[in-house]
């Protein structure tokens, strides 16, 4: 109960911490612009050349940042709470890699060249249809171990059927643009990208929002929650579908960013007192913070190289992940 | 009718039935033991009676149908603690405790006085009050068990349904936890307790319920109930039984010597 006062705080440090990586970002990219100036023109554009790259290319990019983000650590807190599991991520439902099939199959059957807006489309529709499928293999009982084997054989079968796709691919520059589009970026997004992918997370952010009374209960198991008052299987269905959509737009717009959904509650969770309904709000800025802070960073590093941001979490995550194996281990035994 | 009313309670699971036609009424005030061997059906009774199992028969708390409730009006009246006791997160003890308060919050709103109250009374009551910022996952067996006994208690239901909460506490805090579920029921609170301590159910429970393949055996007094005729019958056993300051005293002694 004391912690409340110590959750305001970090929450407050938090927002702080987006709001400066978000104007951070906005102010980081190849053309060397004046920071005054380039605030400016978002405030009020005019017909300058700045207020082009600003609008079109920099907002763009820093809101999917800040977007995507807080979708993939909300949405990873939540599974974590949900399935009981700190190794859950939103990748574990075989959300990402459903929605990566889709744009996968858009790209290659060419569709993607002729009308740019099919990608994410396919892309939301592959994620939609996983979350309906995992419904249909494990729905009915909402037991967290069913909802873990049905996402994985998912998973695997997107996968398998990606890997059909690209095997089975005659043009060389499709396979290309293919694993490119798969290695997750926020680089050339424009705001349709935001005005497409906005509505999706911010429908999905609101059922999970709500969940952190009924995961808190969740803490002493699903007999306990349910004689509390919670519904498990109200429970599975929104903390699924609400994935689905954010962390589905997220892989719809900038393909498969990793391990942000794993680390970002993990390392949060200690400083909410490991409660739940606390760790939300803050794993969501939290998520933010990372992802600004990482495409922030792949353009630092490597300016002219155009470095994957999916590449950067991954090759962070990676290792944490590992870190995460051997803590467990030591904890277990 | 007020308290528990419970008619033709019937659970099955597959084509096998857990529990046969239970019927058995439990008023304002008592403290009812639940006994029976192993698989008897005592905690799929309880699980029932919570809604955590499809049952067919009638169940009614003050007059109330309890499938008819909507969960959390029934998590108001009915507190439950299960015998696993699982703790997923290392929350603290004071937030631990505090869960039980869910029922009786508004969305989003914090802990109001009154919980914050609830939860301090139940804290004491359980002997936890110094664990308060403890990591629930650190904690001893048996500190573990009072913290998760105190959330149950923090919910205040009139109606509390424990199951084996005596496991894995020492002499002391086992007297101390039957204690504390009389003093319950002083206060107006029903007790049903799944208990397979012979002599703390003899010595504590204002009534027992014997439990014997998914049906009710015998209902009655702890000493009209737990006789030598039906200790060898159900359980198999030979017991010393006696009485001390007009309470029953059981000492299971050894199995049954079969001819």
């Amino acid at each position: 109960m004391r912690r409340a006062a110590g959750t305001k705080v970090l929450l407050g440090g938090l927002s702080l911490l987006v709001l400066m990586l978000f104007f951070l970002s906005l102010l980081t990219g190849p053309a060397d612009l004046s920071p005054v100036d380039s605030l400016r023109v978002l405030v009020s554009p005019d017909e300058s050349a700045l207020t082009l790259v600003m609008w079109e290319i920099r907002l763009p990019r820093a809101l999917l940042g800040l977007m995507i983000g807080a979708s993939l650590g909300l949405s990873g807190a939540v599974l974590q709470g949900y399935l009981r599991n700190p190794l859950a991520e939103p990748g574990l439902l075989g959300v990402s890699a459903s929605a990566s099939l889709g744009a996968v199959i858009a790209i290659h059957s060419g569709l993607a060249a002729a009308f740019a807006l099919s990608l994410p489309l396919m892309a939301l529709l592959g994620a939609l249809a996983s979350v309906l499928a995992l419904h249909l293999f494990a729905g009915r009982t909402g037991s967290a171990l069913t909802v873990i084997l049905a996402g994985v054989a998912l998973s695997s079968l997107a996968g398998a059927m990606t890997s059909l796709v690209l095997n089975l691919s005659s043009n060389p520059f499709a396979a290309l643009e293919i694993v490119f589009w798969m290695l997750g970026s926020l680089a050339d997004r424009s705001m349709v990208h935001v005005y497409l992918a906005a509505p999706f997370m911010l429908a999905g952010g609101a059922l999970l929002a709500g969940l952190g009374r009924m995961l808190d209960t969740l803490t002493l198991g699903p007999d306990t929650a349910a004689s509390m008052g919670t519904s498990m299987r109200r429970l599975g269905v929104l903390a699924t579908f609400g994935t689905a959509l954010s962390v589905g737009a997220a892989a719809a717009v900038a393909g498969a960013i990793g391990f942000v959904g794993l680390i970002v509650p993990h390392l949060l969770r200690p400083l909410v007192g490991s409660q739940p309904s606390r760790l939300l709000p803050a794993s969501a800025l939290g998520g933010a913070c990372l992802l600004l802070a990482a495409d922030v960073a792949v353009r630092l590093i490597a300016p002219e190289r155009d470095l994957k941001l999916g590449v950067l979490t991954a090759a962070i995550g990676a290792p944490f992940f590992l870190w995460l194996v051997i803590k467990h281990r030591r904890s277990a035994a | 009718m007020s308290g528990l009313v419970v008619q033709n309670l019937s659970v099955r699971l597959g084509r096998r039935a857990v529990l046969d036609g239970v019927s058995f009424t439990a008023t304002k005030g008592e403290l009812i033991g639940l006994v029976g061997v192993n698989g008897a059906g005592k905690s799929t009774l309880l699980r029932a009676l919570v809604g955590l199992l499809p049952s067919d028969g009638s169940m009614e708390f003050d007059g109330v149908d309890l499938r008819r409730m909507k969960a959390g009006e029934r998590a108001r009246r009915i507190a439950y603690l299960p015998q696993e006791r699982e703790i997923a997160w290392p929350i603290a003890v004071a937030d631990l405790v505090a869960l039980g308060r869910t029922p009786h919050r508004k969305p989003f709103a914090p802990l109001a006085h009154t919980d914050l109250e609830a939860i301090d009374r139940a804290m004491a009551r359980m002997d936890v009050e110094h664990l308060r910022a403890v990591p629930a996952t650190e904690l001893s067996g048996g500190e573990r068990a009072r913290a998760l006994i105190a959330r149950a208690l923090a919910q205040e239901a009139p109606l509390l349904l424990v199951d084996e909460p005596t496991a894995g506490l020492d002499p002391g805090h086992q007297i101390d936890l039957m204690q504390v579920l009389t003093d319950l029921t002083t206060a107006g609170t029903t007790v049903l307790v799944c208990i397979h301590d012979l002599a703390l159910a003899a010595r504590w429970c204002s009534r027992i319920l014997l439990v014997d393949a998914g049906t009710i055996k015998a209902d009655g007094l702890p000493e009209d109930v737990l006789s030598h005729e039906m200790l060898g019958s159900i359980y198999g056993i030979t017991a010393h039984i006696a009485e001390v300051d007009g309470r029953t005293i059981i000492q299971p002694l050894g199995r049954v010597q079969t001819v």
